[in-house]
Formats: structure tokens, sequence, C-alpha cells
């Protein structure tokens, strides 16, 4: 190849290379330019380390495949010089006879050679200015970028400050002195009410000292996790009832127990304190009335019997009771509910032991009735206590979800609510199908009952609806909070709730 | 390189020779050099002009320039072919034997003018074109070929077109050139008067040789052609083809167009231009300087170019246009023209008819 075209052609290559990046990067800062726009408008901020990326990748992008199309080749560029310098297709014959060895043809390539030389290759003004245009229009559309005022909006930044403000912190004082004023027992008041001091603390912080974002979700959720495992501590119907849930004799009293506490739950939310006290107070009679029925099983598995065999089972009836209270460690604690099922069985053991030592069997069954009542009486009272305790966990976690805009599907799971077992009929069961005590659905003529079956996914089996109702509620409930729904239908939806837990009943009655 | 020398020298001599031939003939340089071109290109060259604008000058000039024996035909409509080719004739010899000898004709010479060609018959014509095709001469089945190089300037007078006989299309594909001597202009004519008043001799000196133009002529064919002029050479003498599919609009003016001959012609005298120039390969430039000549005896002009007063060298520079054009823009043009003509055309067929 001709020594002087092939100077030419690496002088238009770098031409062509200097013109690509040029243009690389004015695209590149075009793109930079069109996401900050974009994205300041709809009010998002994002890290200016990605507009970097956007604008190195795109020129890099742009350079190289701009290169790649336009970077001189032989044959186009002999045709170009041709044109340009009026060489009558003499570089083009060059080329085309590069190989030839016809004497013509190597004069031509020497001649040619020659004419090439005298040719200085000198890029013209107006292709110069040409580069500069490209340039110009990407740095004005960055500046044009940068000057437009960012929309205020969903902020999703990596981890900005988090400042607390005023209404948060008398939100967050409220919440305290609710605490206090609740009825939970005064050491586990006094404790949890520790717990949201101490948060109250650590986000009052000094100007310019302010935590993250990041580090007050974890302050939030550290304290509620604390309460959660203060509230397990003092509430003991978890245990016992799943303990008495072992024994076939027992099961109903178990899961009574169990029902009990989570009596209260029927969708609605707790934001008040008089909401949980009130509700406290309702949950009150519903406990006593789910008692009564389930410890009247306890009485009507000795109704059939009589004499020894009714000594026997009462026997082997508190035997089990005991053993099955002994497993759990609330033996070593000072426990009501457990002194209260131990107290129970003890008296039906007294009870065995006078079958046959002159009473009446008439007598015997009235004493266990008796013992029943009492029972439930002492139940009652805890059971109510354990409830309040559940309930006032409940109410921090939806205040502070509330006051640090947190979701509850962030909040830990609240070890201290379960489900209960799909097999126990539920006591909220309506008598005639229009005036459900608790979970149901429907219209004014015709209310599904709770304890119709349905499917639910979550549990990947068919259950009562009464004991999925809840959990539908918590998804309900979850999805406004983290979502953008509007108020006024978040307020529809927890009216429809409302409505459909009792509140209608309120109205009715 | 011995070429080398030659190459080089190639263009010193043309430009010597044109020298030469401009102390007999003033202007006409476009006629000079095509007429060299076509010398050594091994063509023969049909000149048109009136009288007295130099074409016997011319031939005698470039005669004693290339050192060629000269010969001039005027040609009349008593003209026998034997006038032009020879005859046998009986003599005497000295021992009193009568002997048949051929007397050669004057086609016997290296430079011929065959004046007014267009005056003799078409008997004497075919036998001048014969011997131009075939640069030899057969007479009483003895062949005698003609000296190389051999060259035939033929004139015709645009004027007198009474008692001529128009060479037939096939004929004129003969020869390589068609050439129009202009009348001079003004300063030209001033510059002839004064010439021609110091003396009315051809005063050119010999530049070189017949055997010269021969080593010239096989040089100018190793000239390289780009494919793409090549392309452009073809495609233009197949453009004057108005039958032929993808065709440009000025093809709508031909009636017929150039044969093979006028393709062959076109790249061999580019290649003789390219180095009477002093370049070294063939260009656009030499296709096109060499294509009205080449062309415009071998295609005809129809009517719709008569209507709009249009010549052949008008056609060919339209058709020189269209063909550096791309052909898709040109066929869109093409096809709504030729509808509109097509409809023209029909209407007038239509009132032929019913005229009829």
């Amino acid at each position: 190849m001709s020594d002087n075209f092939n100077k030419i052609k690496k002088f238009f290559t770098r031409y062509t290379a200097i013109k690509c990046a040029v243009f690389g990067v004015s695209l590149g800062l075009f793109a930079a330019g069109v996401v900050l726009l974009a994205l300041k408008l709809s009010g998002i901020y994002i890290s200016p380390a990605y507009y970097v990326l956007i604008g190195v990748g795109t020129a890099c992008a742009a350079a190289t495949a701009l290169f790649f199309i336009f970077r001189p080749k032989d044959k186009k560029l002999a045709k170009r010089l041709d044109i340009e310098y009026g060489l009558n297709e003499k570089v083009q014959t060059m080329l085309a006879y590069e190989g030839s060895e016809n004497e013509l043809a190597v004069i031509q390539r020497e001649t040619t050679n020659s004419r090439l030389g005298a040719i200085k290759t000198k890029l013209r003004v107006s292709e110069i200015l040409k580069q500069v245009i490209a340039p110009v229009l990407a740095c004005a559309m960055i500046v044009t970028a940068a000057a437009v005022p960012a929309r205020p909006g969903q902020a999703a930044t990596v981890d900005p400050p988090y400042v607390v403000k005023e209404d948060q912190f008398a939100s967050l004082k409220q919440l305290i002195s609710d605490v206090k004023n609740s009825y939970m027992e005064s050491g586990l008041k006094s404790s949890v009410a520790a717990v949201l001091e101490g948060l109250l603390e650590s986000v009052d912080r000094e100007e310019g000292n302010e935590m993250t974002n990041s580090q007050m979700t974890a302050a939030v959720l550290s304290s509620v996790a604390v309460i959660d495992g203060l509230i397990a501590q003092a509430d003991s119907y978890i245990v016992l009832g799943t303990e008495l849930k072992k024994s076939e004799n027992l099961k109903d009293l178990g899961n009574g127990i169990l029902k009990s506490v989570v009596s209260y739950k029927d969708g609605s939310r707790l934001r008040k304190l008089d909401r949980v006290n009130e509700k406290s107070e309702r949950a009150e009679e519903t406990i006593k009335a789910s008692l009564t029925q389930k410890v009247a099983t306890v009485s009507e598995l000795f109704a059939e019997l009589d004499g020894e065999d009714l000594k026997k089972a009462i026997s082997s009836f508190c035997e089990i009771f005991e053993g099955l209270l002994a497993n759990t460690d609330y033996s070593e604690k000072d426990d009501g509910l457990y002194n209260a099922l131990s107290k129970f069985c003890t008296s039906i053991k007294e009870i065995g032991q006078r079958v046959g030592n002159g009473y009446e069997l008439s007598a015997i069954q009235n004493q266990i009735s008796d013992a029943c009542t009492t029972f439930v009486e002492e139940g009652k009272t805890l059971l109510s206590a354990q409830l309040y305790n559940c309930m006032i966990d409940e109410f921090i976690r939806e205040c502070l979800s509330s006051i640090f805009g947190i979701s509850l599907a962030d909040f830990p799971s609240n070890a201290n609510v379960i489900y209960v077992d799909k097999d126990s009929p539920d006591d909220n069961q309506p008598s005639d199908g229009k005036n459900p005590n608790g979970s149901g659905i429907g219209n004014e003529e015709t209310l599904y009952g709770s304890n119709d079956i349905i499917y639910s996914p979550t549990k990947d089996d068919y259950v009562q609806y009464g004991d999925v109702l809840s959990e539908y509620g918590k998804a309900v409930r979850d999805h406004l909070d983290s979502n953008n729904v509007p108020e006024e239908y978040r307020q529809f939806i927890e009216n429809y709730f409302t409505i459909l837990y009792g509140d209608k009943e309120k109205e009715k009655n | 390189m011995e070429n080398s020398e030659k190459v080089k020298s190639f263009s010193q001599s043309i430009t010597t020779i044109t020298q030469e031939l401009h102390k007999d003939v003033v202007g006409q340089d476009d006629i000079i050099e095509n007429v060299i071109t076509a010398i050594i290109a091994g063509g023969n060259v049909l000149l048109e002009g009136v009288p007295g604008v130099g074409k016997t000058r011319l031939v005698r000039s470039l005669g004693r320039a290339l050192s060629l024996p000269f010969s001039r035909i005027q040609f009349t409509p008593d003209l026998m072919p034997s006038d032009v080719t020879g005859t046998n004739v009986i003599e005497k010899d000295a021992n009193g034997n009568m002997n048949t000898v051929f007397r050669k004709g004057p086609i016997f010479a290296n430079l011929v003018l065959a004046d007014e060609i267009n005056r003799a018959t078409p008997k004497t014509q075919a036998a001048m074109l014969e011997v131009m095709q075939e640069h030899k001469v057969t007479v009483a089945k003895q062949t005698y070929k003609l000296e190389e190089p051999f060259f035939v300037l033929a004139t015709e007078n645009p004027v007198e077109q009474d008692g001529t006989y128009p060479l037939p299309e096939a004929q004129m594909d003969r020869f390589m050139f068609k050439l129009v001597v202009k009348f001079p202009s003004v300063e030209e004519l001033a510059g002839i008067v004064n010439m021609t008043q110091i003396t009315m001799e051809e005063t050119a000196n010999p530049v070189i040789d017949g055997k010269t133009i021969l080593e010239m002529r096989e040089l100018a064919k190793s000239v390289p052609i780009l494919d793409d002029v090549l392309s452009y050479a073809v495609n233009l003498v197949s453009n004057t083809h108005p039958e032929l599919e993808n065709t440009v609009p000025a093809a709508k003016y031909i009636k017929y167009g150039a044969s093979p001959r006028a393709a062959q012609a076109l790249v061999t005298c580019a290649k003789v231009r390219a180095l009477m120039k002093g370049n070294y390969n063939v260009s656009y430039e030499d296709i096109n300087a060499l294509a009205a000549p080449v062309l415009r005896h071998r295609i005809k002009i129809n009517y719709n170019a008569i209507n709009e007063k249009l010549t052949v060298d008008d056609v060919i520079r339209m058709l020189i246009d269209d063909t550096k054009k791309p052909s898709k823009i040109t066929r869109m043009l093409q096809d709504e023209e030729v509808h509109e003509e097509t409809e023209k055309e029909k209407t007038k067929k239509d009132k032929k008819n019913k005229a009829n």
C-alpha cells in the first residue's frame, strides 16, 4: 500500500476517532442530562454516581459504535480523496491495481503516491465548527437539567439523614404517656415505657448529629422486638394453652385459652388507647363465655361416669393435667394463669378423692361444676389481662408505624399472637346466622357464618372463615400501609372491616 | 523499464505533434486532439464541416508531423471502386511482353482523406469502407495489405444534400469518431488569413513515425481502468437503448442506440486520452469527453427530440447526466414522464387513425 495513502488514512482514522469520541461524549452528556431532568421532574433522587455511569456508558457505547460505522475504509477514502482533490480516480485505480505488475500500473501507483504526498491533510474550519455543535447542545442539556428545581416527592435515597419532626416527638411522648396510663401490670408497664423512653432519647439528637433513615428504622424495630419480648415473658397463655392441647381431654380447654386472648383481633386498628380499653372490656365477657364453654367439656368428661370409673377417670385426668403443667417452666414462676390452672387441677383431684367416700354422685358433679366455674372466674380475669397486654403490644406497633412511617410488614412478626387449631369450633358462632358475634361477612339479610370452611392460600388448606378473616384484615392493613392509597379509600376500607366486625352490631343494638 | 521511458515521452510527443499541427491549423483544438486520439487508437474519423475549414490541411499537416504518406480521394458520384482501390492494367515490359500489373489506388497510403464520402455511390462507399475495416485490398483474387498505421479521415458536407448517398448506419458504425468542424471564430479566422498570407504550404515538422504510433497504440492498451469507470462507460452505451429495462429519461429521445463497437471505442480512446493528458489511468472525465464523438453518429434521435428542438449532442449530454444519477430516482421520473408521453402518443395515434 502506498505510504502516503497510509499516512492520509491514519490522519483520517485519527480524525474520525476524535469526531466519534466528541460525539460520544456529547451523547453521554445529553443522556445523563435527560435522565437527570426526568428524575428531577418526577421527584426521584439517585446518587450522582449513577448519572456518571449513565453518561460514561452511553459515551463509550456511542463512540465505539460510531467509530465502527464511520472508520475510514480504503475504497471510501480513495473515492473521497479523488473527489476532494480532483485526482480523477487516480487513488481508486491505484488501490484497484495494487498488486498488478503491469508497468503502467506500477508507474500509475508511483505517480499517484507522489501526488498524495503533496496533499496537505488539513481540516477545514467548517469541519471543526461542525464538531462543536454536539458538545454545546449536550452542555446546554446538562445545564438545563441542573437548573430545573427538583420536584419534592418520593425521595428514594440510599440513606439520607432522618430528622425527627416536632409532631413525631409529641406523638411518641403521647404513646409513652398512654402506656403509662394503661391497665398493664405495673412492672410490665414500667419496662415497656422505659423501652419507649429509650427510643425517644435515641431519636432526640442534636442538630448535625441526626440519625440516618436506616438507623432510625433499626432503632424502632429493635424497640418493638424488645417490647414483644417483655410481653411474651408476661403472657403465659401461649405456652400453657399449647401444652394443654397435647391432651385429648384438655384440648378444648387449651384452645379456649388460646382463642380467648386473640379474640380481640377483628381486623380493626388499635391506634387509640381508649379503643384498646374499650375493646378489652368487651373482650372480657367474650372470654368468659368462651372459657365457660370450653371448661364445660371437662365436666362433660365425667358426666356419664360413676363410682370407681369416675374415680379412675378423674385420677387419670388430673395426672395428665399435672404432667402437662409440670412440662412448662411456669412451675417455678409465680404466674397467675398457671396458678389458676394448677388450682383447678388440684380441685378436681380432691373431688376425685371424695368419690366413694360418702358423697353422692350429684354432689360430686356439682363440685366439679363449681370448680369449673371458679376457674372460669379466675381465668377470665387473668386471660383478660394477658389479652390486654397483647392489645397494648399491637397498639404500640400501630402507633410507632404511624409515627415513623414504617410499614407494619417491616416489623418483626408478633409471636404473642398465634393462630388457633382449625378443628376447634369457634365460640363466636352466630346463633341464627344473622347476628354474628365476631368474624363474618355478608349483607343485611344473609351473613356467612364464621365457621364456614374456605380455602386459605397462605395455609394452603381449608380452614374456618373466622380463623383467617383476621389474617385477611392484616393483609389489607399492610397493603394500605405500604402503598399510597388515598385517604378516602383507606377510610372506606377500614369502615368496611369495622362494620364486618361488630360496629354494625353496635349500631343495631 | 523501457516502457516507462515510452510512457513518459508519450504525453510529450502528443504535445509536440499538437504544436506542429497548430503551425498549419488555427484553432480546432478539440478536432486535433480527437484526430490524434483516433489515429493512436487505430480508428477512423468522420469529419462533418462546411468547405474551407481546414479538413484537408489538417490531414496533410498530420501526415508531415507523423512522417506518414498522405493521399486524398475526392469522392464524386461517378467514382468507381477501382478508382479507390486500384486495378490491374496490362503493360508491355522491356521485352515487349504483355503483363498484368496491379496499379495501386489512392487508398494505398497511411493517411487517407476521403473527401465528401457521401457523394460516392453506395458501391464505391462499400469498397472504401471495406478497406477501412479490413486494412487490405482484394483485387482479382489478389490481396494487398495496407501498411500500418492506416487512418482514414472521411468528410461529409452538411450543406449539400442533393445528389448525395448518406452512409447507412451500419457503415457509420465503422468510424470511431464523428467530429463536427465548426466555422472558426473571428479571431481564428483572422489567424487563418494572416497565416495563409505567408504561405499556403504546410510547415509542420516530423515529430514521430508510424512505428512509434504503433508502439503508442500498444502501450495505450495496458492503461489501467477502474471497474467503476468501465461500468460507467458500458452503462452509458447501454442507456442509449430505450428498449432495454432500467433505461434513463434521455433514452426517450432515441430511436435506436449505439452498438457494442461504441463501448469498445469509448474505452480504447479513453485510455489513449488518459495517456495524452499525462495520466496513467482512465477517469470519468475521459469517458465524458469522448462520449459525444463516439456516440453522435451511432445513435438516432426520434421525433420527441426534434419536437423539443434537441440535437444529438444535447441528448448525449442528457445521457451523461442521467448515467451519473442514481437509477431509482431516475426511474421514478421516467415512469411519470413515460406515462404522460404514452398518453400523448396514444392520443396522436388515435387522431391519425381517425384522419386516415
